[in-house]
């Protein structure tokens, strides 16, 4: 529980750099911090270079000092292929018969942050909770709780008004069943496919789909909103 | 839901400058007009500063998707005194603040910048063009009053 505890904290904390991806708030950031030197502000001229203590000059291109951010949330609907039941028969010359039990589904939010690395090359980490909806506790397969994290690498572009990206990521995911007491770690590899709508210079809507590269069935998809630091993540130079 | 969905995407659509409305919700757009490139430029000559030195208000927008140079540092502005007199004018910048900055994609911003004067000046004229760095030059100038003139220095 202590890991969930702080990977909850951790996709809070991830969150906070929302407030100030925005480009348009960046107008009015934390005080500077001039010495106490400054002339007096003349009437009518206090916003002026030089006779202002805040802001200080050029906030309106503070955004692009900073590297490219973005952050995400959304909603993932995950499918897992069927886990192998009990070999029927456990020792025998016979090839095993495996008796397949029935996939089961995830519903999952995931907070996300990317950056930019190069023009095309980005990086990303993802915070997915979910299943926390009641199951059926006679269902052996199916989880009833699951937190995960990512962390990716991809590449980007953009095509009219859309953006694309392929990416793969890699990470670990925390399950639980009904009638498990032990809590599940397993290692997750996955290749994702991207695509987002600009809807403003600074925000999209977009859908992700993935293949787990380590369980042979197992695929993911999402949709998720954005807000971006740089105008059209700095695609249309 | 219905309801929710506009009125969202016309504040995040809000946000972005429109090319050529010199209107942003952020910010106002006062005094002479000029489109420089990818830029859109509002300059506003405010009162002059106790001394005689005089203000200007800078106002712009971004028209393109991308970054676009906002050159505030190295803007020629030279003012005409009462008696005739033109000289050239330097931005007050006791901080060494000024400096050759990027304003994103279909983004505003404006800044206000002293230009300190021994004698008070009739007008202020500035090359709009250095501040985008466009390759013609555009002579703006600003009386002390409010009214715009097309007088070059």
């Amino acid at each position: 529980m202590t890991t969930r505890i702080a990977l909850l904290l951790w996709g809070i904390v991830a969150s906070l750099p929302l407030a100030t991806a925005r480009a348009d708030d960046l107008d009015t950031p934390a005080c500077c911090s001039y010495g106490d030197d400054r002339p007096p502000c003349p009437v009518d001229s206090d916003e002026a270079v030089g006779y202002r203590r805040c802001p200080r000059y050029g906030t309106w291109g503070a955004s692009l000092r900073e590297p490219y951010v973005v952050v995400a949330d959304g909603v993932n609907y995950r499918v897992f292929a069927a886990p192998p039941s009990a070999p029927i028969a456990a020792r025998s010359t016979s090839p095993v018969s495996m008796k397949q039990g029935k996939r089961n589904t995830a519903l999952t939010f995931d907070e996300r942050i990317g950056w930019g690395i190069t023009h095309h090359l980005y990086a990303a980490i993802d915070f997915e909770l979910g299943n926390l909806r009641n199951v059926d506790v006679n269902d052996s397969t199916e989880r009833d709780f699951i937190v995960d994290g990512l962390a990716s690498a991809g590449v980007r572009t953009g095509i009219g008004p859309f953006a694309i990206a392929v990416e793969l990521s890699g990470g670990a995911m925390e399950s639980s069943y009904p009638k498990d007491r032990d809590v599940h770690v397993d290692g997750m590899v996955e290749a994702r496919g991207r695509a987002d709508v600009w809807l403003a210079p600074w925000f999209t809507l977009g859908g992700a789909i993935g293949v787990s590269l380590v369980e042979r069935g197992d695929w993911m998809a999402g949709i998720y909103a954005s807000v971006h630091s740089w105008a059209f993540a700095g695609d249309r130079w | 839901m219905r309801a929710v969905f506009p009125p969202l995407l016309l504040a995040v659509a809000g946000c972005a400058y429109q090319p050529g409305s010199f209107h942003s919700l952020n910010q106002p757009f006062a005094g002479q007009e000029a489109t420089l490139d990818c830029l859109d430029l509002a300059v506003h000559r405010r009162p002059d500063l106790p001394d005689g030195g005089a203000v200007v208000s800078y106002a712009f927008g971004n028209r393109c998707d991308h970054p676009t140079v906002v050159d505030l540092a190295t803007i020629d502005v030279f003012g005409r005194t009462s008696d005739g007199r033109q000289l050239e004018l330097k931005a007050y910048d006791p901080r060494h603040e000024l400096e050759v900055l990027y304003l994103d994609g279909r983004a505003v911003g404006h800044e206000a910048i002293a230009y300190p004067s021994d004698a008070p000046l009739g007008v202020v004229c500035l090359d709009a063009a250095t501040i985008a760095r466009a390759s013609a030059v555009h002579w703006m100038c600003l009386p002390s009053t409010s009214q715009p003139t097309e007088e070059l220095p």
